[in-house]
């Protein structure tokens, strides 16, 4: 992406830059992988539909940021985007500093409900029916939100205004490291620990542990089963919108394509299973493991398949599940996921 | 005092289970629900604790009601609110967890901090082995360990009235004891216990009253003393006969006498 400054670099300086750039792609992988294995994790659904959930909170973002809403009626006028009306337009002129955050926590929100919402009218009914039906079903929902994200927000390329101009960078030495991709690690750093104290210490974080382990004796503490699938997608959907709300500043420029955020959402899905599907730890390692190969394969990889006789370009969006094949041979449950504890 | 009315209880629409069952257990007894392998012992404990639907089953007729309150048509979070916990058969820890998180679990519905502390503390003093163990993972623990555990578990959330499914499954004799005195130290405590059990001689040992269940009916009840005197409970449960206690073979029986039917 950047490189015209990486050409100066030595090898070893471009690699720890690339490795930079790639924990930053990672962050956001890492965000969609953990909300995924959550909501696997407590309510046992595939959730097939989490990239649909990215999608959402990035053009939500983005109609806040921008000030400008889908027109949803009448169906004739999908894809046409309104401004905000005069009343709000104290809104548009705050500082971009003040309105992208606020915009995101939105997102964040609305995205959350989103799943809550899923979860209650489409995967309610289906608890212990076929893992096959859930997944189908999932599946369907992903086709159904981001083709009406894309009816709803005209799917060409659409700049989202970001405090992040693609011109900051941190510059550590002859490295440097661009502004939004810098706050992507630490906003994945911060939520994930949030989410692991979260986990680990609260109420909440217990009742999902044990009602991932054995939902029936969970109940018989009084645990009710919605509460935690509830919260699950609510998690989930929240930490896909603040994927979203990273993903387009740091590796996209500020420039929303729909086709992109569709497909790099998907590479979530080997760095959850590389991680171990129930490892939510496993899958923020699976998430910024596949970011930084993915930068390096680009860079390293690349060059040398595509000159090969049967070329192979573009081999870097593949590497993911290359990866991935290659951890499930050594280690079949992913690197992190448990073996069933049983006293022998 | 939890009282169960003339319930009925059908799995998937079709299965009657459980055919008019009635018992009390009244505030501050121990009371035993025995009865062989598919009488309906746990149908009974999960019409109570409102965890039939799991189980795709529902309450058909008949009502569960705890002081006068009926509660067969609450949800399991609010019959563990209103103090009656379950302690599902065959301990069902959570085996990934901690000891520690496991009773944390189960304190769940307990809100009020220092009730929960309360609670704590008990637990720590009934079963001293869950505080040397409190940072291993649960499913590590030995089988009685993981009894104590699931038994400190349901006492977490400050129950009224405790129903222990088969607490002794699967428990080496000695463990089988250690198990009975800390249900009569729990009900010393003020704790009511609905007992169900295989282990006849256990249960009625320190059970006020018993019930005996068959294909899904209360078939005979009584004072746990006299229930243990009886010749029919004294045969199929105890594995003793009549005056003397004299060995019998089934080869003596003749074919059609070894059904043995209650009250015909």
């Amino acid at each position: 992406m950047i490189v015209a400054q990486i050409a100066q670099l030595s090898t070893f300086e471009e690699i720890i830059q690339l490795t930079l750039q790639g924990l930053a792609l990672g962050a956001v992988y890492a965000l969609i992988a953990l909300g995924f294995v959550i909501i696997y994790k407590a309510t046992g659904v595939l959730n097939f539909a989490h990239g649909a959930l990215m999608l959402v909170g990035v053009y939500v973002t983005f109609s806040l940021v921008a000030g400008q809403i889908p027109r949803v009626w009448p169906i004739s006028g999908l894809g046409q985007l309104l401004p905000f009306p005069e009343w709000m337009s104290w809104w548009t002129g705050l500082h971009i500093n003040v309105r992208f955050p606020i915009s995101v926590l939105l997102a964040i929100v609305f995205v959350a409900l989103l799943g809550m919402l899923i979860e209650r009218t489409a995967l309610r009914k289906l608890v212990g029916q076929p893992v096959f039906a859930v997944v189908l079903v999932t599946l369907g929902l992903e086709l159904v939100i981001s083709t009406m994200v894309q009816s709803f927000w005209n799917p060409l390329q659409k700049a989202m205004p970001t405090p992040f101009p693609v011109t900051a960078s941190l510059r550590i030495g002859n490295l440097s490291i661009q502004w939004a991709s810098v706050w992507a690690i630490i906003v994945m750093v911060v939520v994930v620990l949030g989410f692991f104290a979260f986990f680990k210490y609260s109420k909440y974080g217990v009742a999902m542990r044990a009602t991932a382990l054995d939902q029936e004796a969970a109940m018989a503490m009084g645990i009710k089963a919605s509460t935690v699938f509830g919260l699950a997608w609510a998690l989930g959907g929240a930490m896909a919108a603040i994927a979203g709300a990273m993903f387009i500043p740091a590796r996209l420029a500020g420039f929303i394509s729909f086709t992109t955020v569709r497909f790099s959402a998907l590479n979530a899905f080997p760095a959850a299973i590389l991680g171990g599907l129930d490892s939510p730890g496993g899958a923020v390692v699976g998430g910024l493991g596949i970011g930084v190969a993915q930068v390096l394969s680009t860079r390293y990889l690349n060059p040398v398949l595509a000159d090969l006789p049967v070329s192979l370009p573009n081999f870097h969006l593949v590497f993911p599940y290359v990866l991935m094949l290659l951890v499930l041979l050594v280690r079949p449950y992913g690197l992190f996921g448990t073996e069933e504890v049983r006293r022998v | 005092m939890l009282e169960v009315r003339n319930l009925e209880v059908v799995y998937n629409d079709v299965i009657l289970v459980l055919r008019g069952v009635s018992f009390s257990v009244p505030d501050g007894n121990i009371v035993a629900l025995l009865g062989a392998n598919g009488a309906g012992k746990t149908t009974v404990l999960r019409a109570i604790s409102g965890l039939l639907g799991v189980h795709n089953g529902e309450v058909t007729k008949g009502e569960v009601t705890l002081n006068g309150d009926r509660i067969d048509d609450a949800d399991a979070a609010s019959i563990v609110k209103r103090g009656v916990v379950q302690v599902l058969e065959g301990r069902r820890i959570f085996a990934e967890l901690s000891v520690d998180d496991n009773l944390r679990a189960g304190g769940y519905t307990n809100q009020n901090r220092e009730s929960s502390d309360q609670a704590y503390e008990r637990v720590m003093t009934l079963f001293p082995i869950l505080g040397r163990r409190s940072k291993s993972t649960a499913g590590y623990l030995s089988g009685g360990e993981q009894q104590m555990l699931a038994i400190g578990r349901a006492l977490m959330s400050d129950p009224k009235v405790l129903l222990l499914d088969e607490p002794s499954l699967g428990l080496a004799p000695r463990l089988v004891q250690q198990i009975r005195d800390i249900i009569v130290d729990i009900n010393s405590h003020g704790t009511s216990v609905l007992l169900v059990e295989q282990n006849a001689l256990m249960a009625l040992g320190i059970a006020d009253y018993g019930y005996i269940m068959e294909t899904g009916k209360i078939v005979m009840d009584g004072e746990s003393a006299k229930l243990a005197k009886d010749a029919d409970v004294r045969e199929f449960y105890l594995g003793l006969h009549g005056e003397g206690d004299e060995r019998k073979s089934f080869k003596d029986v003749k074919h059609y006498k070894r059904k043995k039917r209650w009250l015909s």
